[in-house]
């Protein structure tokens, strides 16, 4: 199970700070409180806005998104989480709300570059990558372009983040054979362009 | 695929967020304010009615808004039910084994149902009923019917009147227009899915019925050699009844591939080509047809690695037809062409095993690199 595996235990927490600017009043889990089992959205994004962020950036291949996508997940936080029964099921429900989100995201992104709104992806010179790499990863994130947004987040999170394909499935909202058959037709495409191996 | 994984991980691994204190607070704060807006801010903008209609309408149509999350259905055996839509509504219907059954009552819904021949699935979408094996599909209930389009698997769609089978790949609106203003209630029945090969001439009836106009243009356009006319009646009819469902028999499908083709349409070809395939394997006319997908493919779309396996259909279909030397020696030059040079060398030694002297020997030898 990979570091960022939505069904990894919660007390993996990523290094964020305290965003102190989040009232007390937001706390509005649950039947009880914390100590009651409930999971407030300042702790939420205490312990995830990292991971929500992180996700967000490999299946948008860029950042100038993240920070309104990451408003957003935690904005439906505050009424989605206090329908969470099970508190460890926080991490796994930011998961697919991010999922659900940054699929949104990617059909206006394709709308708007069918509509020469928007310009196609860029080499972005990512901090730690040789040019090569970044070359690569912009010749990949061109070729996941012309994929619908469910087939490139379902290989993203397979085969980039190590996610099982049942947790792809469950984030995706859709059965194993069809995850199955998605990440398999984009694996084939990235091959047929000579990006990836077929393994 | 894990030595892929590993290369892939590698190369992503630069693909992180700067996420900083300082902007981990920045987005807080703004998440501070979002929230304790006064209830007049918040609203403010839903004052531009007009602009908010039109741009909500402008998402359904584009299908980017989808249902919240808690109303995805999941059953037991893996089978998701999704909402497409804010104004999608789907519930659960009681029922027992074999049957489990899903009431759709407004908006687009997808369903990935995982094939299990012990049960039926089925969707009641008002005036008609879905019932389906294993396969993922997605209905629009609409004012001029119900849209059901098949991505993958296999349905059948029943209305009062009729019914018809759709395939990987097909799509149609239904009831069948003139059926629509008799409405009585369907029962779902227990008798199952029919194999395609059993039933490869029923499937279509209903969509055949209102076809007919459209049909009887296309073909006789085509068959007077007018295949551009031919293919704008054609198309018209493939896209408002969806798929291939508008042509039916291996002389027809053929016909309507070689009206594609032969108006400058050859990716139009590939699906009449493959129904024929699929629908008819024992016609004599099936070699042929994965012949010609093969050509189609490989000449006139430049898809080698996809042209391969239908020139060797071909060869199969017909072991001792005419074409298999043709179909033989194009499979090599597709192997080839698709870089896949030790394979097209091992098929062009089998075809001169075979064929020492062949008709086709100098072209195998060329592209098997003999």
């Amino acid at each position: 199970m990979s570091r960022f595996s939505p069904f990894a235990p919660t007390d993996i927490e990523m290094a964020t700070p305290a965003p102190h600017s989040l009232k007390p009043q937001l706390r509005l889990i649950g039947p009880g409180d914390n100590a009651s089992g409930g999971y407030d959205v300042a702790e939420a994004f205490r312990h995830f806005s990292a991971y929500v962020a992180h996700i967000a950036t490999r299946i948008l291949g860029r950042e100038d998104d993240i920070d309104d996508l990451v408003q957003d997940v935690f904005c439906e936080a505050v009424s989605g989480l206090k329908k969470l029964r099970e508190p460890a099921a926080a991490k796994g429900w930011l998961a697919t709300v991010t999922v659900r989100m940054a699929t949104r995201r990617l059909r206006l992104r394709r709308l708007r570059l069918a509509l020469h709104l928007d310009a196609p992806v860029e080499e972005v010179a990512w901090p730690g990558a040789s040019p090569e790499q970044s070359a690569m990863l912009a010749r990949v994130y061109r070729r996941l372009e012309k994929e619908p947004a469910r087939h490139r987040i379902a290989w993203i999170l397979r085969v980039v983040e190590g996610e099982s394909l049942e947790t792809v499935a469950q984030v995706c909202s859709t059965s194993l054979p069809s995850v199955k058959r998605w990440i398999r037709g984009v694996q084939d495409r990235l091959a047929e362009e000579g990006i990836v191996n077929v393994g | 695929m894990s030595d892929e994984q590993n290369k892939m991980q590698i190369l992503f691994a630069p693909v992180e967020p700067d996420w900083s204190p300082g902007r981990s607070a920045r987005i807080a704060s703004r998440i501070d304010r979002r929230l304790n807006r006064s209830p007049l801010r918040r609203w403010f903008p839903l004052s531009f009615g007009l602009a908010a209609v039109g741009a909500l309408a402008f998402w359904f149509a584009v299908g980017t808004l989808r249902g919240p999350a808690e109303t995805v259905l999941r059953f037991d055996d893996g089978s998701v039910v999704t909402p497409l839509s804010v104004a999608s509504r789907v519930e659960r219907l009681e029922g027992t084994d074999p049957r489990v059954g899903v009431r759709i009552r407004g908006g687009a819904v997808h369903f990935a149902v995982t094939p299990n021949p012990e049960r039926i699935f089925y969707v009641d979408a008002g005036p008609v009923l879905i019932e389906v094996l294993g396969t993922d599909f997605t209905v629009s209930p609409g004012s001029s019917g119900t849209r059901v389009a098949v991505e993958h698997g296999r349905v059948r769609v029943r209305w009062s009147t009729g019914n018809a089978i759709l395939v990987n790949g097909e799509s149609g609106t239904f009831p069948p227009r003139e059926t629509r203003a008799v409405q009585p209630e369907i029962i779902p029945t227990t008798e199952p899915i029919v194999s395609a090969e059993s039933n490869s001439e029923t499937p279509v009836k209903a969509v055949r019925s209102r076809s007919v106009a459209n049909r009887v243009a296309w073909k006789s356009l085509a068959q007077s050699g007018r295949y551009e006319e031919a293919f704008v009646e054609l198309d018209k009819s493939v896209r408002h009844f969806g798929g291939t469902s508008v042509v039916d028999g291996a002389e027809a499908l053929l016909l309507a591939a070689d009206t594609a083709r032969l108006s400058g349409h050859p990716t139009q070809a590939v699906p009449h080509l493959r129904e024929l395939v699929r629908r008819y394997p024992r016609d004599p006319r099936a070699s042929l047809g994965a012949f010609t997908l093969g050509v189609v493919l490989l000449d006139e779309l430049g898809r080698p690695r996809d042209a391969g396996p239908a020139f060797a259909l071909s060869r199969k279909l017909a072991p001792r037809g005419d074409l298999v030397e043709d179909a033989w020696a194009r499979e090599v030059e597709s192997l080839f062409r698709s870089g896949d040079s030790g394979n097209a060398r091992r098929m062009a030694e089998q075809y001169l095993k075979l064929y020492p002297s062949g008709r086709r020997a100098p072209s195998v030898r060329r592209f098997g690199s003999m």
